[in-house]
């Protein structure tokens, strides 16, 4: 899931629901300043600070707005977090050290 | 290719007029009556309503008058309906004053080309003033806004609900008086 | 006897075709709209509680988020607001890169309605089209100012820095492009029948309820008022530029769109005209080093959406007392509630897309 923009004091219980909507296995990408830590609404008394006080973030991707370039980059990151993940499952499963 | 009738059928659409944006329609209202400079207005709401208009001012090349709540709706049908024509609610928005609040209304006419603006005073304690939902249907989420900012009552609202803000928030956000914890 | 019941349809805040975060609860009657109830606020970041907190020069950053689209016309309403109030004149030639850069915010902000109109009616062609020759506007944004979206680029009196070299040659070889470019895009749509089922005759909107309503841009033009700030109450040099204001007849969607097509051309030919007869001079007037506004002033500017307006109360102070956006998307969106009952779900996404609206400036 992409938690883009703004998260708002409003908009956080449809966030909370969607991602317990998704099926295993997810990932959460974070993107923007907003929506990594408040960005320049942090001092706003309806802002949330940050989408991972909440929701476990695997990918920040910063930037406001961020560009097309740093999302894709974002992408190709967790797609190399989830490899990682995998191998590291792998491994441990047979018994394989590092 | 089979008629999407129900578009054409539907109470809403009547039959598709020939569109040409490039000509100008014959009725059109902009600029049709002549602009009004700030005291010709004044003039003609002090001869209409006398001590209603509590104050008046010219800011900025505008004219600025202080009505109480209880004639707003009187002189806001006025305005509207008069020789005036402030037909368009431009904005709508609350002022915390520190001593009082003030609902402020910015006008304009768009057959005539002039603007004024109308302030309201209202008590800390109990600010209610009359809805201008009655006369200018635009005020219907200003109002909504302003209420829920700085904790206005407009009586005679068709939906005082919140339009911003979470159902349950406590609070008046846009009043000095507002505090919260903000992060560092 | 049968029981005639109503059903709600919620088209939620997370959509694809709501152009953000908007939630609208619609009752249906079948396929029709009984009635419609907007939900906002979902991206309600209190712009104007920030503002009190910051300087003058400070809110500049933060009225680029408002409609995060068309950035320039935001931050040029508010330094207008400013100057009018402190009694600054900015200079010639600042004042005409200021309006050649909101009308290339215009044009992109109109293409993006190009591109998501035919989105949402199925059409994914024009998305491309129209993106594509986007981009190249954001390019010269970018070289400009330094970012594609949000700039920070003018400043109260003025602009930031020069424009750089060899950049308006390469902006005035665009738009010998734009005429074809916008043929092309009403070759895609404006043809098709198809499109024409789903905006002709949809939507209606009555010119004397959006006046009552507040409406202004190209809703309001649609109707048959021939309405437009830039005429009426002209700012930064724009009485030195010829355009026309295209005006529809019968305030339907396709009236709507048709409007905005032709807007694009309009606002090349002002682009042209701006770099043919850019003089040279300085950038920037003087402005006191720590700027305090005493008074209060309402100053409004013509925006691709419609009359962008700033209400500053200044008490004397860094930063203003009150400040208010008025922003011409929220008062738009009125109009859904009126114009939407009557018609069919289908014609929802289509009488919506053309409102053409950003959540960012609807919630402030």
């Amino acid at each position: 899931m992409i938690v883009a923009g703004t998260i708002t004091y409003k908009m956080l219980p449809v966030v909370k629901r969607l991602y317990g909507m998704m099926p295993e296995p997810k990932w959460v990408i974070s993107l923007g300043s907003c929506a990594n830590s408040g960005g320049p609404f942090r001092k706003s008394y309806n802002v949330l600070p940050g989408i991972d006080k909440v929701l476990p973030v695997d990918v920040y991707v910063p930037g406001c707005p961020p560009r097309p370039e740093a999302l894709m980059n974002g992408v190709v990151k967790l797609q190399e977090k989830i490899m990682n993940e995998a191998k590291r499952a792998f491994r441990s499963a047979w018994g394989i050290k590092d | 290719m089979k008629d999407h009738g129900q578009a054409h059928n539907s109470p809403m659409s009547s039959k598709p007029k020939e569109n040409n944006p490039k000509e100008h329609p014959k009725e059109c209202l902009v600029g049709s009556g002549k602009p009004l400079d700030p005291e010709a207005i004044k003039s003609i709401l002090l001869k209409r309503f006398g001590s209603v208009i509590e104050e008046t001012q010219v800011i900025n090349k505008e004219l600025v008058i202080w009505v109480s709540a209880a004639n707003l709706l009187e002189v806001g049908r006025f305005l509207k309906d008069s020789e005036l024509a402030f037909d368009h609610p431009r904005c709508l928005c609350g002022v915390d004053q520190g001593e009082y609040l003030e609902v402020v209304y910015h006008l304009c006419s768009i057959s005539r080309n002039h603007k004024i603006t109308v302030k309201v005073k209202l008590p800390r304690h109990m600010p209610k003033v009359p809805s201008l939902y009655s006369v200018y249907k635009g005020a219907d989420w200003h109002e909504r806004e302003a209420a829920e900012m700085f904790g206005i009552i407009f009586e005679g609202h068709p939906d005082p609900r919140h339009l911003l803000l979470l159902d349950d928030f406590q609070g008046y956000p846009l009043r000095k008086d507002f505090s919260w914890s903000a992060p560092e | 006897m049968a029981i005639k019941t109503t059903q709600f349809l919620n088209m939620g805040p997370q959509h694809p075709s709501t152009h953000g975060v908007f939630r609208m609860m619609l009752e249906l009657d079948g396929e029709r709209v009984v009635k419609c109830q907007p939900h906002l606020g979902y991206l309600h970041r209190g712009l104007e509680k920030l503002a009190e907190m910051r300087t003058y020069p400070q809110i500049i950053s933060l009225t680029d988020r408002l409609h995060y689209a068309n950035a320039f016309q935001n931050e040029l309403t508010y330094c207008l607001a400013v100057e009018s109030l402190l009694g600054i004149e900015v200079p010639k030639r600042a004042q005409y890169i200021r309006v050649m850069l909101a009308e290339m915010s215009r044009m992109q902000n109109h293409m993006i309605f190009f591109g998501a109109l035919g989105m949402d009616l199925g059409a994914l062609t024009p998305f491309f089209y129209s993106f594509k020759d986007r981009e190249t506007i954001l390019d010269f944004f970018e070289e400009i100012a330094g970012a594609r979206l949000t700039f920070n680029y003018l400043r109260i009196g003025g602009l930031k820095e020069d424009l750089p070299e060899g950049i308006l040659e390469r902006i005035y070889a665009f738009t010998d492009q734009v005429p074809k470019i916008v043929d092309e895009y009403e070759e895609l749509l404006s043809g098709n029948e198809i499109f024409l089922a789903r905006m002709k005759g949809i939507g209606i909107l009555s010119k004397e309820l959006a006046i009552n309503l507040g409406i202004t841009g190209p809703i309001l033009r649609s109707t048959g008022v021939a309405y437009d700030i830039r005429k009426v109450e002209p700012y930064s040099s724009y009485e030195d530029f010829t355009f026309s204001i295209p005006v529809g007849t019968c305030g339907d969607n396709f009236d709507r769109y048709k409007i905005r097509m032709k807007e694009l051309r309009e606002s090349n030919s002002i682009v042209r005209q701006a770099i043919e007869r850019m003089p040279e001079g300085e950038i920037c007037a003087k402005v006191p080093k720590i700027i305090k506004i005493d008074g209060e002033g309402y100053f409004r500017t013509e925006t691709s959406v419609g009359e962008q307006g700033v209400y500053i109360i200044g008490k004397g102070e860094k930063s203003p007392y009150r400040i208010k956006f008025r922003s011409p998307a929220f008062v738009n969106l009125q109009m859904l509630q009126y114009v939407l009952p009557g018609g069919l779900v289908a014609d929802v996404i289509a009488t919506f897309s053309t409102v053409d609206i950003c959540m960012g400036e609807v919630d402030r």
